[in-house]
């Protein structure tokens, strides 16, 4: 799936008529199977009265490429998809015909990202979807915006040639801490650049799903990499997917109206909101309580507070001595992140000085997920 | 967990080998006809292109007046050393000539006073290349069906060519342009873990027919640009270094001096057999996919490591793996002995 902003997305009223499933019929369960460039996904899922999705069954496998009936077969046999109407999703072509003779209907990736960006643009009017997935292989990178984000010492050719191999075989995962190094080093690199043109004083609503992000070992390497990329003053409030299932509830949306005005279930986990103030700063936090918390931050440093999902809070920034800009924000599993960091970061592919300094950042958002599970 | 299967080597199979004209071609057989490697099949003719020829400027005149200095008219066939355009110089103190360079037709004189020479076509018979039965004849190519073995790479490069298959560097050596001698014109080249590009160019300039190797630079693989450089190269491997497969480095080995034919469009090196006689097997698609299983043949492209090829011994299931990503494992035992648990998704089914 692209990123795709809510800026030129067409109203629901006006486009989406003809797109549409308008039955009233009572929606129940489905099967939607996303076949990727590197992974096919295959989900059961359930709509309740409230039009509440939720995922009841999931499958993966790489994407058997030139036979994706193989995979579709194989997947089906791993959820219970008896009698179960079946809703395809891809990028590929050929998909729409397989849908055809599996009997299931069949939305094309696109159409579903622009039904799912109408959909968040609900709660945030500005929203991005950060795709991790193997399409983005596709766009050339240089190594030094690579691996300037590493811990380990490498080179340029070393980076391209895994990349190199990547393109022939996107699904192979990271198999080791190294790797898995290089895939995010990527996507900072990849996402930043889709991320550029934010504006500063409105908060943005970022949803992040497939590849290394929907599988990810710890959420604080998803929050680095958020963190990575943010640009100066950026206020975002983050969702994730951590089921790789965004792409198929988009076409569920494409597909069926009523679900248009449900709202997505425990799948989408709210990680929180993530500030990028870019240098010593304070800001204000209001809970809702008798009194304001102030948290100082001094340049460079990464503050992670605790706030859960759904807890409304008042954040004010104070961009100059004059200036002050509020926002509603909300927590999540990760809660409240400030980030003190001179943005862009000061890093140098080939430095060891960077290295280490990444390396620490990665150290202490671990640590602070650590302990705050633990409390 | 499904993987890729592959088939590396399909050895001694009944298959379809196209014999391309080399050039403007004649058959000099009919479908049906059997056929053995060192008959002649067809009569090519092969013409290397034409040099362009500034009378005008070397005999000091203007384009216009160059007609009245030609010895030779167009349409004419000229043999090399031959005068084809002279001027006397003024009261007769000496003259300038030009002779044909080359063996050519004269095809066009234009108003610069420019002569295009076109080289004469150069007979060139085709053989066979195997022993078989004539099974097409078209326009382009005649199609032998005989019994080969077909090796099959991780990338390729480039038109088909054929050459006499060379040894020049063990799977684990990396190929600098020291391996590669003035006399591998003509030569299929083999070996190696990377190939370097000071060594490619080596390759091109000396006119080696294809080079078969474990790896090469990604950077290098992308500048070839997806045509044709001169040289046709299979990478059996992956990009970076990666040193040769055990399978296809002792296969070529028993098949060195022999003729080989490398087709960089379709990612195949065809040995072909000098009997008739192979299996009728059906040719691995290239992208095959299956559910692994334990006793399962597989290959694990390690860094550095020439140990690729293992069994798989057990498939526990999810596990969490060194990256931290929960995934399907496989235990799999390498040639070496040495036990691992990779990630299912990882592998590649060899078959």
């Amino acid at each position: 799936m692209e990123n795709k902003t809510d800026a030129s997305a067409p109203s629901v009223s006006t486009q989406s008529a003809n797109l549409v499933k308008n039955d009233s019929a009572k929606l129940d369960k489905f099967v939607t199977i996303d076949i990727g460039s590197a992974w096919t996904k295959a989900f059961l899922v359930a709509v309740d009265s409230e039009n509440r999705v939720s995922v009841e069954e999931s499958a993966r496998l790489p994407t058997s490429q030139g036979d994706q009936a193989l995979v579709t077969k194989l997947l089906l046999t791993k959820i219970s998809a008896i009698n179960t109407p079946k809703l395809f999703v891809s990028h590929l072509p050929e998909v729409e015909n397989l849908a055809k003779k599996q009997g299931g209907d069949y939305v094309e990736e696109a159409q579903a990202a622009e039904f799912l960006v109408r959909f968040l643009k609900k709660s945030d009017a500005n929203v991005t979807v950060l795709d991790a997935g193997a399409s983005n292989l596709k766009e050339s990178m240089k190594a030094e915006d690579i691996g300037k984000y590493l811990t380990f010492q490498t080179n340029a050719i070393s980076l391209e040639n895994f990349f190199g191999k990547k393109r022939f075989k996107p699904h192979i995962l990271p198999a080791d801490t190294k790797e898995l190094e290089i895939e995010e080093a990527f996507l900072r690199a990849n996402l930043a650049n889709k991320l550029s043109n934010q504006n500063t004083n409105k908060k943005i609503t970022l949803a992040a799903t497939g590849g290394i992000i929907s599988g990810t070992p710890r959420l604080s390497r998803i929050a680095l990499l958020i963190l990575d990329i943010l640009g100066p003053g950026i206020v975002a409030q983050l969702v994730f997917d951590r089921e790789f299932f965004l792409p198929s509830f988009g076409a569920l949306l494409a597909r069926y109206k009523q679900l248009q005005i449900g709202s997505p279930g425990g799948w989408l986990e709210e990680l929180g909101t993530f500030v990028s103030l870019s240098g010593k700063n304070t800001v204000e936090l209001d809970w809702g309580y008798s009194q304001m918390q102030q948290v100082e931050l001094s340049v460079g440093e990464i503050s992670l507070i605790p706030a859960p999902a759904g807890q409304k809070i008042k954040l004010t920034l104070f961009p100059s001595k004059k200036e002050r800009t509020e926002y509603g924000i909300g927590g999540g599993s990760l809660g409240i992140v400030l980030d003190a960091r001179p943005k862009p970061l000061e890093l140098t592919f080939g430095q060891a000085a960077s290295r280490k300094q990444m390396g620490q950042w990665l150290k202490e958002l671990e640590q602070a997920e650590i302990n705050k599970e633990a409390f | 967990m499904i993987c890729p299967v592959t088939c590396r080597i399909e050895e001694k199979t009944k298959l379809t080998f196209d014999r391309f004209y080399l050039g403007k071609g004649k058959p000099a057989v009919k479908v049906g006809r059997d056929v053995s490697d060192i008959d002649i099949i067809a009569h090519c003719e092969v013409s290397a292109g034409q040099r362009l020829i500034k009378i005008a400027h070397v005999l000091g005149v203007s384009g216009k007046n160059v007609q009245k200095y030609l010895t030779r008219k167009i349409g004419d066939k000229v043999y090399e050393g031959e005068i084809i355009a002279k001027k006397r110089n003024l009261f007769g103190l000496g003259k300038r000539e030009i002779k044909a360079p080359v063996d050519g037709l004269i095809t066009e004189i234009d108003k610069r006073g420019d002569l295009i020479l076109k080289f004469l076509p150069a007979p060139v018979r085709l053989l066979a290349g195997a022993t078989g039965k004539i099974r097409e004849i078209t326009e382009s190519k005649i199609s032998i069906y005989a019994t080969g073995t077909k090796i099959h790479g991780f990338i390729s490069g480039g038109r088909p060519r054929e050459g006499i298959i060379t040894l020049i560097a063990d799977p684990k050596e990396f190929i600098f342009p020291n391996k590669i001698s003035a006399d591998s014109k003509g030569k299929i080249l083999v070996g190696g873990a990377l190939l370097e590009k000071s060594a490619l160019e080596k390759a091109v300039t000396l006119g080696v027919e294809g080079i078969i190797t474990g790896g090469m630079n990604y950077r290098d693989f992308e500048n070839l640009g997806g045509g044709d450089i001169g040289t046709t190269i299979i990478i059996t491997e992956g990009f970076g270094s990666a040193p040769m497969g055990d399978d296809i480095w002792q296969y070529l080995k028993k098949k060195e001096g022999t003729l080989g034919f490398i087709e960089g469009d379709k990612n195949q090196l065809i040995i072909t057999e000098t009997t008739d006689s192979g299996e009728e097997k059906s040719s691995v698609a290239a992208a095959m996919w299956r559910e692994v299983r334990v006793g399962d043949k597989v290959r694990y492209l390690r860094k550095e490591s020439s140990d690729l090829w293992g069994v798989v011994q057990e498939l526990p299931g999810e596990q969490i793996i060194n990256s931290g990503i929960l995934t399907e494992v496989a235990r799999v035992a390498f040639t070496s002995k040495q036990e691992m648990l990779l990630p299912s998704a990882n592998l590649e089914i060899i078959e």
